[in-house]
């Protein structure tokens, strides 16, 4: 099933619960099977289930109890997965982590869908329903924020092979 | 183009948005500067630890695949009402309505009867027992009002040994009734006597059938009704002798 490991990891950096974001992709899912008629063969399909997601956390998200669980959820138990590295890596993660779910989250649904899931910035704007102009801005405070906090010069947080992995993954834009 | 122009230029992601003149500036500039070019090298490293660190906060997520797999299989995970149940479930809710529109109906059936023999019963006890004043007619001149209001009807001048005394005409739940008064000196007994139409239309019988509609007693006063072909008649009197004259009226109308 294509994209779903994609979905998850928006949607857990947008729920914070892992409960809450696999029920937020299994109904991104489910409406998009549903509403797949209306899926253009030429366009690309993961930024159609991206809108549909994004379209279901605004639902969701306007509700206040749901704010509040995402607001007081707890944080996603990074110590029990196996981060490859030393235990400066690990910290490094941690900060990293971090500084993505302090963005604010406008700055955080543009740095998801832009940096980690490679989509363009015209699909962005399309799928937020903003102007590629707010997007750009949003994407640019979000890096100076990053860069503000994450530590300079942390020394090297991947292997070889996990930075080949990374830009594999990457699409290819310079 | 200047550093400080550059370094507003250097998100990769920027790249797509760039016109080629400017994209074209910006590589003159990267291949002439090594601060600018450390600077996006510092911009890649930084959308790699992002990647790496989303990535590692990320679950494995084979057991949500399947449970998606099962729901667009059409098994889902919980359903309200078992299928299989889905038959005598709906029988069972229909028989419930069934059975609470014939409840409803005899009820108010009942109902309508009830107010139907209270007024009958208040008749007889103010015109009967209590002697108000009220325009009887004689016996000799029951035919020419069973003419008016029940012409179909056959006045028998005499049940269980009581005589036809007098009668009027009046009014039952805003129906017009004949009033037969049939006794002797002991005890009177009041026939109300009027079309079947005008009976409570919820508590009509079969067509053609003399069915005992309503039998209740009200402070020591029976009443009786029955619904005879085309007719409809309330009896009103001692308990005993009321139910023993419908009875017999039952045979005879």
């Amino acid at each position: 099933m294509p994209h779903v490991r994609s979905l998850l990891r928006t949607a857990m950096r947008l729920c914070r619960r892992q409960e809450a974001a696999e029920d937020l992709v299994q109904e991104t899912m489910l409406r998009a099977w549903k509403g797949f008629s209306q899926f253009q063969p030429d366009s690309n399909c993961k930024a159609w289930l991206f809108a549909i997601l994004m379209n279901l956390w605004n639902e969701h998200h306007r509700k206040p109890w749901v704010r509040h669980e995402t607001a007081v959820g707890e944080e996603f138990d990074f110590d029990r997965q196996v981060v490859p590295g030393n235990f400066d890596d690990h910290v490094f993660m941690h900060e990293v982590l971090a500084c993505i779910d302090r963005l604010p989250e406008e700055q955080r649904c543009v740095l998801l869908l832009s940096v980690v899931e490679g989509l363009a910035l015209r699909e962005i704007a399309e799928i937020l329903k903003i102007p590629m102009g707010t997007v750009m801005s949003r994407l640019g405070r979000a890096r100076i924020t990053l860069r503000q906090h994450v530590r300079p010069n942390a020394g090297p947080i991947m292997s070889d092979r996990e930075r080949k992995l990374c830009d594999a993954m990457k699409p290819k834009r310079y | 183009m200047r550093c400080h122009e550059a370094e507003a230029l250097l998100a990769p992601q920027f790249s797509e948005s760039l016109d080629p003149a400017t994209q074209r500036e910006l590589a003159l500039h990267l291949d002439s500067c090594a601060a600018c070019r450390a600077r996006l090298q510092q911009e890649y490293e930084l959308d790699r630890s992002i990647t790496a660190a989303v990535n590692l906060a990320t679950p494995a997520a084979d057991d949500l695949v399947a449970r998606i797999e099962q729901r667009l299989e059409g098994k889902p995970a919980r359903r309200f009402f078992p299928w299989q149940w889905r038959w005598p479930a709906l029988a069972g809710a229909a028989a419930v309505v069934l059975f609470c529109a014939i409840a409803l109906t005899r009820f108010t059936a009942t109902n309508s009867m009830h107010a139907l023999c209270l007024d009958a019963v208040d008749d007889h006890r103010s015109e009967v027992v209590l002697r108000e004043p009220r325009r009887w007619h004689s016996s000799s001149e029951i035919n020419d009002l069973v003419r008016r209001t029940v012409p179909e009807a056959q006045i028998p001048q005499t049940i269980a040994g009581l005589p036809l005394q007098k009668g009027r005409i009046c009014g039952l739940l805003q129906a017009q009734a004949l009033h037969l008064v049939y006794g002797n000196g002991a005890q009177q007994v009041s026939v109300f006597v009027m079309l079947r139409r005008d009976l409570p239309s919820d508590s009509l019988p079969l067509p053609n059938s003399a069915k005992r509609l309503h039998q209740e007693n009200d402070g020591g006063i029976g009443v009786a009704s029955f619904a005879g072909d085309g007719l409809g008649v309330v009896v009103v009197g001692n308990p005993d002798l009321a139910r023993n004259v419908a009875d017999q009226l039952t045979l005879s109308l």
